[in-house]
């Protein structure tokens, strides 16, 4: 393979791989996400102006792939979160890693809610898990976001803040309350 | 958030701002005067104080969670894949 194209795969197939595993919820729909992604990429590289970043235009790609899978596989429906589904559930706490003791224990602990994260983000529909991978989990920047999923800036805002709550309330339910 | 849940009322308008603008707050895209007055509301109203440190720690989370593993298998999957459609025949 040309040396400049390995390098493109090298460089971006991890991170391509882990938001379509995130979005797919399939290791097996990530795998093929992740090839449509590439061959894509390859077939429109002419295309490709440097007018955005190529991370984003590679998210961009397997977006839209994630999109049509969704669409060929059990289809998940796209619904609104309502206001009940992000309204604050009372009480809870979220531990920090901070706040265990260094060795095993924090490191079971980071386990745990890692876990209990992803699970939540798994919940989440899926045109808000895609607002939130891309921002909190990928870090692009809002405008980049909306460029990916082709979205307003203020949709993108709006989006991203359901999203946030919604898995906060989530991961509230999701793990145990403060010691009594 | 002080009137929040309790029987049917209606939120606090000060709550009520915060709860709609608290990613802006922790996206640090407000205005400083408007920072102030969150953070002064959410300092007197502990159920504001628990949702800003709970969102904040919900989002310090996911700016941490590491990239899920690519499997081997994906990664040969990829480069097989492309050769078969970019250069038919040259694993022949």
């Amino acid at each position: 393979m040309d040396p400049s194209a390995d390098r493109l795969i090298e460089e971006y197939q991890g991170r391509i791989y882990s938001f379509a595993s995130r979005m797919c919820r399939s290791a097996e729909d990530a795998r093929d996400v992740l090839q449509e992604t590439f061959l894509a990429a390859f077939r429109g590289l002419q295309d490709f102006r440097g007018e955005a970043k190529m991370s984003t235009w590679l998210f961009r790609i397997a977006a839209n792939a994630c999109r049509k899978m969704r669409r060929r596989r059990t289809y998940e429906p796209a619904r609104l979160l309502s206001i009940e589904d992000v309204l604050p559930a009372p009480g809870g706490q979220i531990l920090d890693v901070a706040d265990a003791a260094e060795g095993p224990e924090a490191a079971t602990l980071r386990h745990e809610l890692q876990a209990a994260l992803e699970a939540s983000i798994a919940e989440l529909p899926p045109p808000y898990r895609a607002v939130l991978i891309l921002r909190d989990i990928e870090g692009l920047s809002t405008e980049e976001v909306a460029e990916v999923l082709a979205l307003s800036v203020p949709n993108v805002k709006s989006r991203l803040h359901r999203a946030r709550l919604f898995v906060r309330n989530a991961m509230i339910r999701r793990l145990p309350g403060p010691p009594s | 958030m002080d009137e929040r849940g309790s029987g049917g009322r209606t939120p606090g308008v000060e709550c009520r701002a915060l709860f709609e603008r608290l990613s802006e707050f922790l996206d640090g895209e407000l205005p400083a005067g408007l920072c102030h007055e969150i953070e002064r509301h959410a300092a007197g109203c502990p159920p504001c104080h628990a949702l800003v440190q709970t969102l904040r720690r919900t989002v310090g989370l996911c700016r941490t969670l590491p990239d899920r593993p690519l499997p081997e298998e994906a990664r040969a999957a990829v480069r097989a894949r492309l050769r078969e459609s970019f250069l038919p025949g040259a694993d022949r």
